[in-house]
């Protein structure tokens, strides 16, 4: 491989760009017209300007993307996350242009990217999945499903989302009146009244395995990450190893990870990502297809580079590690700042005035911004992931409370108070937390 | 793209120094070959930063002494020559007769700068200048365009896209070089509008 098009922007650019230069391989940057004073633009070795200010006219831009690659002489192109990295046919544009995607292949995207599809493969692999029905024909038709699922269920829309149309069912007594109202709600949020029912979580965790493949049918995973820190499912804050996690548990959703991608001929990367409940039973959710935000948690207590393995595995080569070499070492913690009123989370794009980021043993920052960068308002807001790194969870918090009051952005607004705000509290030092608990718990 | 960087102002800089940011392994010679660049180009401002120094030259239109021409009739058809802070004025030798006019065919009107656009590619691909090998360019430098006319190609993915004139112009200077890469924004033709 000599020369990688990084289809992607921000930090996660940076980081590929980082992880290709120690490998020797030359690097092309791809930017939108904003872009253009970006900090991967400016490291990597050769950039080009593929396009306007939105998405759509740059980095999903398939053919300005493919162009951008002819021009250039690019052999391989990596994705990042987010845009373009799930989608089957970017994966099979490429291939068919002779370029190596570093990413699994255009069908196994297919097949895990429709989370239907992916049900229906995993729960073959023997791996459990949250127990569920199809579009409900009547209430007895609830009844008698709900009753094989046991309660608590939980009835929701086909077609919806944004909790309306869902209700939540302790009992046989409660569930005609709940099967009424969540299909007339349903009907008027969503011009339909198909509703399904799935078994209701409480408090339920997000927990999810990172896994490695190469072309060789040889599959590993490198432990979880602890994801339950969310805010309108936007993840906040993640960490590994989980405290919820024993080794046994760790090992048997290892596996089930394992199966799910050896299901599909899985190749590289990928994450599968799981519903724990408070009895400790793990419910499959969905496989993401790529790299993920959060994988320096994981590069932490492995010591493992994961965009390097991707290189490798893009490469040809087989799998470095067995399954033994992979022990998860101290613990890592990693916070998302974001460009973003802390309070209101309101958006906050703008120039950067001042800018001094924390520093010491065990903190890494992970940031495509710099003093003078002017934050655009055409993409996501994440400025920068704050990372440390400790011997046990005691150590990683107080270190990260440590980097981040060192963090110093001026000019626009940050998320930082609120990851005080949240690692100070009593219920992030005793784990209690869970994925609506920012919401329930912390906001109110 | 990347490494090198051309400013095109279209509005001539009174400014009349050279910053020589860091002078490595800059010399007399390599300062030589910018301005001539300059002079073919039609530039009248250039930066260049390389990892021995960095340099930033703009073209000044006032200039006093060396050329008596331009003094007295500032509107000249040319760009005036550049002028180098303290060490040397190379201009000297290269315009021994001060009634000579430096050639005039690669240099943008100055009076026209107020209609004179500069047409961007419209997406990134390799610019070419005819339909191919051995044809004779779309337009040459002092063409009249109409709307609708091909200006270039621009392939990409092995498709060749025609450039078509969107406004009736005249076409001053050929910025984007034949058979190479061109990215999203960048400049292809200086035109004046007609």
């Amino acid at each position: 491989m000599k020369k990688v098009l990084i289809a992607n922007r921000g930090e996660i650019a940076l980081r590929i760009i980082r992880s290709a230069r120690e490998l020797g391989i030359k690097t092309v940057a791809v930017h939108s017209e904003c872009d253009a004073t970006n900090l991967h633009v400016k490291m990597a070795d050769e950039s080009i300007c593929i396009g306007g200010n939105r998405a759509k006219d740059s980095y999903l831009n398939i053919v300005a993307l493919m162009s951008a690659c002819d021009v250039s002489g690019a052999d391989a192109v990596h994705p990042g996350y987010g845009f373009l990295s799930e989608q089957a046919h970017f994966a099979s544009t490429v291939a068919e242009c002779g370029i190596t995607f570093i990413g699994p292949k255009p069908d196994s995207m297919r097949k895990l990217g429709s989370k239907v599809s992916a049900r229906e493969i995993v729960s073959k692999s023997g791996v459990p999945v949250l127990p569920g029905s199809g579009v409900l024909k009547s209430v007895e038709d609830a009844l008698s499903i709900s009753k094989d699922i046991g309660f608590p269920v939980l009835l929701k829309a086909s077609n919806g989302g944004g909790g309306r149309g869902m209700r939540i069912v302790r009992s046989e007594d409660e569930l005609k009146r709940a099967f009424e109202s969540a299909q007339s709600e349903s009907k008027a949020a969503f011009g339909s009244g198909d509703i399904f029912v799935e078994k209701f979580v409480e408090k339920p965790r997000h927990i999810e395995i990172q896994i490695l493949a190469d072309r060789y049918g040889n599959v590993i995973h490198l432990g979880e990450r602890e994801c339950s820190l969310q805010r309108r499912h936007q993840k906040v804050i993640e960490e590994a190893p989980s405290m919820h996690l024993d080794e046994e548990l760790r090992q048997r959703m290892g596996k089930a990870a394992c199966a799910v991608a050896s299901s599909v001929n899985y190749e590289s990367l990928g994450t599968c990502e799981f519903l724990l409940d408070e009895q400790k039973n793990f419910y499959f959710m969905e496989t993401n297809t790529r790299i993920q935000v959060e994988h320096p948690v994981t590069e932490f207590v492995t010591g493992i580079d994961l965009v390097k393995e991707q290189f490798y595995v893009a490469m040809g080569e087989r799998l470095r590690y067995k399954q033994s070499d992979i022990k998860l070492t101290g613990h890592a913690i990693e916070c998302r700042v974001n460009a973003e009123d802390p309070y209101s989370f309101m958006p906050s794009p703008g120039k950067i005035e001042n800018l001094i980021w924390a520093g010491g043993l065990g903190v890494r920052i992970d940031s495509g911004v710099y003093p003078g960068f002017s934050v655009p308002p055409f993409y996501d807001s994440m400025l920068a992931k704050v990372i440390c790194y400790g011997h046990d969870r005691k150590e990683s918090r107080a270190k990260m409370l440590r980097a981040l009051r060192e963090c110093v952005v001026e000019g626009i607004k940050t998320n930082i108070p609120l990851h005080k705000k949240i690692l100070e509290h009593e219920d992030y030092v005793s784990g209690d937390t869970y994925t609506k608990w920012i919401e329930e718990k912390l906001l109110v | 793209m990347k490494n090198v960087t051309k400013e095109k102002s279209l509005s001539p800089k009174k400014v009349n120094e050279i910053k020589e940011v860091k002078s490595g392994a800059l010399n007399r010679d390599l300062l030589r070959s910018f301005t001539e660049f300059m002079r073919e180009e039609g530039l009248v401002s250039f930066k260049f930063k390389s990892k021995e120094f960095e340099v930033e030259l703009n073209f000044s239109n006032s200039q006093p002494g060396a050329l008596p021409l331009q003094q007295s009739a500032p509107q000249m058809n040319h760009a005036p020559a550049p002028v180098v802070a303290t060490t040397h004025v190379p201009e000297r030798n290269e315009a021994p007769q001060a009634f000579t006019p430096p050639p005039t065919a690669t240099r943008p009107p100055l009076a026209a700068a107020e209609n004179t656009r500069i047409i961007k590619s419209p997406f990134v691909g390799t610019f070419y200048r005819s339909a191919g090998p051995g044809k004779s360019p779309f337009v040459d430098v002092g063409s009249v365009v109409k709307v609708g006319d091909a200006l270039c190609i621009l392939e990409a993915m092995k498709l060749m896209n025609e450039i078509e004139a969107e406004f009736k112009c005249k076409i001053l200077k050929i910025l984007a070089e034949d058979a190479s890469p061109v990215e999203y924004g960048e400049a292809l033709f200086e035109v004046e509008v007609l």
